[in-house]
C-alpha cells in the first residue's frame, strides 16, 4: 500500500511537472532568441552605420527584448519587499538604463561571432524556458550561453542569460545584496551608485 | 616519494570534503571567512593593478595577437595530458581519447603544440582539472577562500591545483636533466601565468567597472561556477537550471 501511495505521489508529481512545462511553447522561445540574436548581430554589430545609431538601435531592440522590470525586482531579492514605492520607481529606472548600456557594450563583443543553436531545456519556474545556445570562439573553447526565456500574456521576454555556467541576474543579486548589507546606506546608497555608474556610462 | 605526495593529498582532499558543508548554500553561507577574505581580495587587486596587469600590457606591447594565439595554444598543448589524466580519472573514455589524440597530432602536425590542428579535425579543446576529478567524485567544496597573489577558491579547488601541480609534464620532462630542469619548470611556469593574465585581464577590468561590489560579483561567479561541476553518485540536475527563477525566494540570505 504504502509502495502505491508513493508511486501514486511520484506519478502526481511528475504530470504536475509536465503541466509546467507544457504551458510553454519552447519552439516559439527558440524562435524569438533566434531573432533577437539575429537582429543583434545582422542589423546592429554587423551593419555598416555610425556608433551613435548602433546605440540606438540597441536600446530599442534589448528595452524590448529584456524583462528589466522583472530583473530588477528579482536582483533586489527580499530588499525589494522593504522597498518604498519612490526607491522601487528609482531602482527600476536606474537599472533598466544603465542595463541597456551595459548590455550594447557586451552585445559588441560578438563581433564577427555567431550563435549555434542546441534546443532547449525546460525550467522548473513555471512559463520559463531556457535556449541553449554555444559561440564558438577564435580560440579555445566554444562559450556555452544560456537563455532564461519567460512567457506572459503571449510575448516572450529574456529574463536572465547564463554564460559559462554563470547567472547574470544570480550574480547582481548576490552583488547588490552584499552592497546593502554592508552599506549603512542601503538601498539608497545603491541607487546612487548605480546612478553614478550610468552617469559616466552615458558620457563615454 | 611522489605517489606517497599524491595520496597524501588525495586523502587530505578527502576527509576535508568530507568534513565540508554541502553545496547547496547561499553565497554568504559559502564564505565563512568573509572578513578576511575581503581584505586578501584588496591586496589581490592592488597585486593585479600593480604588478601582474603592467606585465601582461608589457606582453601585448612585444607581441602580436598571432604570437599570443601561438603561445595560449603551446601552453595549452603541454597541459593537454594533464585534461588526459584528470578525463581517465573522472572515468570519461571518449574524452580522454579526445585529450590524448589532440596531444599526438598538436605536438607533432601543430609543431609542438603551437597550432592546434586536432580542432580543425573535429576534436575540440575541453579542459579539466583535478579539481573537477574531485568534484565528479562527490568530494565537497569547502569554504569559499581567497588566497593572497593566487585569488578565488575553495578547499577543493586549491587541493585540485596543487595535485594537478604534481602533474606538471615539464617537471616530469625534465627531471632527469639538472642542467635545464629549474630553467624549464620556471621558465614555462613565467609563460603559463603570463598568458594567462593576459586572457583574464579585461574580463576582470569589465567586472570591475561594472560591479557595485566587485568581491561579491566574482564570488557569485565563482560558486555559481563550481555549483555545477557534477557529482556521479547524486542525481542532481543542472542547479542554475532548476533554482526557482522568482521573488519570494530566499536565496540570499
Amino acid at each position: 500500500m504504502k509502495k502505491f501511495l508513493a508511486v501514486s505521489i511520484f506519478a502526481l508529481a511528475g504530470i504536475f511537472c509536465i503541466k509546467a512545462y507544457a504551458d510553454m511553447d519552447s519552439v516559439a522561445a527558440e524562435k524569438f532568441i533566434k531573432d533577437t540574436t539575429a537582429e543583434g548581430v545582422e542589423q546592429i554589430i554587423n551593419a555598416d552605420i555610425p556608433q551613435a545609431e548602433k546605440d540606438k538601435r540597441f536600446h530599442k531592440l534589448l528595452d524590448g527584448a529584456l524583462d528589466l522590470d522583472f530583473i530588477g525586482q528579482f536582483v533586489l531579492g527580499r530588499n525589494w519587499k522593504t522597498a518604498t514605492p519612490q526607491q522601487r520607481d528609482q531602482f527600476i529606472t536606474t537599472y533598466r538604463d544603465l542595463n541597456i548600456l551595459t548590455w550594447s557594450k557586451r552585445f559588441n563583443e560578438f563581433e564577427g561571432k555567431n550563435f549555434v543553436f542546441k534546443g532547449t531545456t525546460p525550467s522548473t519556474s513555471k512559463g520559463q524556458v531556457f535556449v541553449n545556445t554555444v559561440v564558438p570562439m577564435d580560440q579555445g573553447e566554444p562559450a556555452k550561453v544560456l537563455w532564461r526565456v519567460r512567457e506572459k500574456n503571449g510575448t516572450y521576454k529574456i529574463v536572465d542569460i547564463v554564460i559559462e555556467g554563470v547567472s547574470l541576474a544570480q550574480a547582481s543579486r548576490s552583488e547588490y545584496t552584499a552592497f546593502i548589507k554592508n552599506n549603512p546606506g542601503g538601498l539608497d546608497a545603491l541607487i546612487s551608485d548605480l546612478k553614478e555608474k550610468l552617469r559616466k556610462a552615458q558620457a563615454k | 616519494m611522489h605517489n606517497n605526495i599524491k595520496i597524501m593529498v588525495l586523502g587530505t582532499a578527502l576527509l576535508l570534503g568530507a568534513c565540508a558543508t554541502n553545496i547547496h548554500r547561499s553565497d554568504a553561507n559559502a564564505d565563512p571567512y568573509e572578513n578576511v577574505n575581503r581584505k586578501i581580495f584588496a591586496f589581490n587587486d592592488a597585486v593585479y593593478e600593480n604588478i601582474y596587469f603592467p606585465i601582461a600590457r608589457g606582453y601585448r606591447k612585444i607581441t602580436t595577437p598571432t604570437i599570443r594565439d601561438r603561445v595560449s595554444n603551446f601552453v595549452a598543448n603541454i597541459e593537454e595530458p594533464i585534461t588526459a589524466a584528470n578525463y581517465l580519472l573522472q572515468l570519461k573514455p571518449k574524452e580522454t581519447g579526445i585529450s590524448v589524440a589532440r596531444f599526438a597530432v598538436n605536438s607533432t602536425l601543430g609543431l609542438g603544440g603551437l597550432f592546434d590542428v586536432a580542432t580543425g579535425w573535429g576534436m575540440g579543446l575541453e579542459r579539466t582539472n583535478m579539481n573537477t576529478t574531485l568534484a565528479s567524485w562527490c568530494v565537497a567544496d569547502g569554504p569559499y577562500m581567497v588566497v593572497p597573489f593566487v585569488g578565488p577558491g575553495n578547499v577543493r579547488s586549491f587541493t585540485g591545483m596543487v595535485a594537478d601541480t604534481a602533474f606538471d609534464p615539464v617537471y616530469w620532462a625534465t627531471r632527469h636533466d639538472a642542467n635545464i630542469h629549474d630553467k624549464a619548470t620556471y621558465g614555462f611556469a613565467a609563460v603559463k601565468y603570463t598568458d594567462k593574465i593576459n586572457s583574464l585581464m579585461d574580463l576582470y577590468a569589465g567586472f570591475k567597472e561594472d560591479s557595485v561590489d566587485l568581491y561579491a560579483t566574482l564570488r557569485s561567479a565563482y560558486l555559481q561556477n563550481q555549483r555545477k561541476l557534477g557529482c556521479r553518485f547524486a542525481n542532481e540536475q543542472d542547479e542554475v537550471a532548476h533554482f526557482d527563477f522568482d521573488f519570494d525566494e530566499d536565496m540570499d540570505e
